[in-house]
């Protein structure tokens, strides 16, 4: 897999109408690619399919005193 | 030594009041002494109720001679200025809302008002919560136990101002650390509730899925006292719980000590100050010494749920903040860097971070399974100096004192900070975690703990001294 680079940030930001100076931007690729690493084990991890682990899963988890559904 | 008025807890101000040795007003009298001693260095305070705090003590000391007396009639308190207060300046610490007056209260502070709370100051914060230390609008709130080191943030000015004897509790906020890490670096007791348990209605936003609201006292039980006020249903937090209150003060003592706690090893116990691990040990002893069985448990897994939180945190701060993108370069310099890298995470990659939030929560339940509590150092280290917190100096802060605190936030759980020790003067942290909805739990532990520790009895010379030397 490819990682960006501040072209590819460069657009990400051009195609929301947002603009940052070029440090900004070298420090906002820094801080992306430091957690590269732990990003692509995060997509990575096997998520149901079948049993819902949608946002509101997380949310009832809470509600119900950390007993799942 | 005397002790001031201003150094009782709130739990002791009322017994005062109850018994007719002070009165609210006498104890406005000595906050508002302490403040005009101590401010001027630790600069806490971003607006002063001083003449409205008096005029409203006043009320409470009537209330108290008529017995009509509420749960907190007369103590003073204080709130974060990300809070909103009707009638009161709310700046956000930011120069973007430097002359904001709200026309509406947020829920958990009309509930100390409406409980016999006295608001007596809005207190100093990073800008919009994470804008950093220097706040260059506002100026660096100073940590009262050595002005040259940060109080830790956000909530710097609750964690100063609580710590300084100014008033004996604040409500802070939390997204990723910020009651709890001006607890520890303060030497207070500091809540980050289960989340929706504290409504958010009314509190400037940085990342709803991770922002919560909560007390930040000098005991554990204020802060049960705190939580039984402030939590609750508000229909107007589409997230708030809709589980009844529990008896938080009554739950202090209705238990008998004992159980397992699980210590956090592995990446939570990783790149952790030395000293910090000493008091740490200390203080999982006097866990011991209680009752409670220590043993070892990992979740393999933090490191994902840290940049998962992260994935989650920048949309949310983008979509909450972005009329402050194009003028990202005027605001504090760590807010800025976190608003700068706000744009780059695809809609994949939060909903997956949303998604994977119930693996974690998962794992973390396996971890408390057969457990009244986990275990970790409160910070990673003491507080820093505020002249090291500086360029590069500044973002390693951010990683590394985010790291025992931001997973809890995404998982939703309770954590708990209180003071373990000091190191070279300033103060170290025990912090407890629970299951959702365990609070009480968790302050009925940190309350056995403070019954054979002195450590939250510590306080800094400032505040013992009533002034600046």
């Amino acid at each position: 897999m490819t990682t960006p680079d501040e072209s590819t940030f460069r657009a990400i930001l051009e195609n929301q109408g947002l603009a940052l100076s070029d440090e900004r931007l070298a420090q906002a690729l820094e801080g992306h690619l430091g957690m590269r690493a732990d990003l692509e084990k995060l997509r990575a991890v096997p998520l149901s399919y079948l049993e819902p682990f949608e946002p509101g899963t997380a949310l009832q988890w809470i509600e119900q005193g950390g007993i799942a559904s | 030594m005397t002790t001031e008025p201003c150094d009782l807890t709130a739990g002791e101000m009322i017994d005062g009041y109850r018994s007719g040795s002070f009165s609210p007003v006498d104890v406005v009298e000595s906050c508002l002494r302490r403040i005009d001693a101590t401010d001027g260095l630790i600069n806490a305070v971003r607006h002063l109720r001083g003449d409205d705090a008096l005029a409203e003590a006043a009320l409470s000391t009537d209330r108290w001679a008529q017995g009509t007396a509420r749960p907190l009639e007369g103590v003073p308190f204080g709130l974060k200025d990300i809070i909103a207060t009707a009638g009161v300046p709310t700046t956000g610490g930011s120069a973007l809302y430097e002359d904001w007056v709200p026309t509406e209260s947020a829920a958990h502070a009309d509930r100390l008002v409406e409980a016999g709370g006295v608001l007596i100051a809005k207190l100093e914060t990073f800008e919009f919560a994470c804008g950093g230390p220097e706040n260059k609008t506002f100026g660096a709130v100073r940590n009262p136990w050595d002005p040259a080191r940060t109080t830790g943030g956000s909530s710097s000015g609750s964690g100063a101002a609580v710590a300084a004897g100014m008033m004996p509790m604040a409500i802070g906020t939390d997204t990723g650390g910020s009651i709890r890490i001006p607890a520890a670096y303060c030497g207070l007791t500091g809540l980050k509730p289960t989340y929706g348990r504290v409504p958010r209605h009314g509190v400037m936003g940085l990342s709803w899925t991770l922002d919560h609201a909560g007390p930040m006292t000098r005991t554990a039980a204020d802060a049960a006292l705190m939580m039984s006020v402030i939590a609750g249903h508000d229909a107007r937090d589409a997230y708030a719980s809709k589980r009844p209150v529990p008896d938080y003060v009554g739950a202090l003592d209705a238990s008998s000590p004992g159980g397992r706690i699980g210590r956090l090893r592995g990446w939570f116990e990783q790149d952790v100050d030395p000293e910090v691990l000493d008091r740490y040990e200390t203080a999982l002893s006097d866990l011991r010494s209680l009752g409670y069985e220590v043993v070892d448990v990992d979740v393999p897994d933090a490191g994902i749920a840290a940049v998962a939180a992260w994935q989650v945190c920048y949309p949310e701060t983008l979509s909450l903040h972005a009329a402050n993108f194009s003028v990202l370069d005027d605001r504090d310099e760590m807010g800025a860097g976190l608003l700068a890298a706000t744009p780059f995470v695809s809609a994949a990659d939060y909903l997956r971070a949303l998604r994977y939030r119930t693996v974690f929560q998962r794992s973390l339940g396996t971890a408390l399974a057969g457990k009244v509590a986990l275990a970790l150092p409160g910070t990673a280290s003491p507080a820093p100096r505020l002249a090291d917190l500086t360029g590069p100096g500044l973002g390693n802060w951010l990683a590394t004192a985010v790291r025992q605190h931001i997973p809890f936030n995404y998982a939703g759980v309770p954590a708990l900070c209180v003071p373990s020790g000091l190191i070279d003067g300033v103060p170290a942290s025990l912090q407890l975690v629970g299951m959702p909805h365990d609070d009480a739990a968790l302050l009925a532990i940190a309350h056995r703990y403070q019954g054979i520790t002195e450590h939250h009895l510590a306080r800094p010379s400032l505040a013992v001294a009533g002034g600046v030397s």
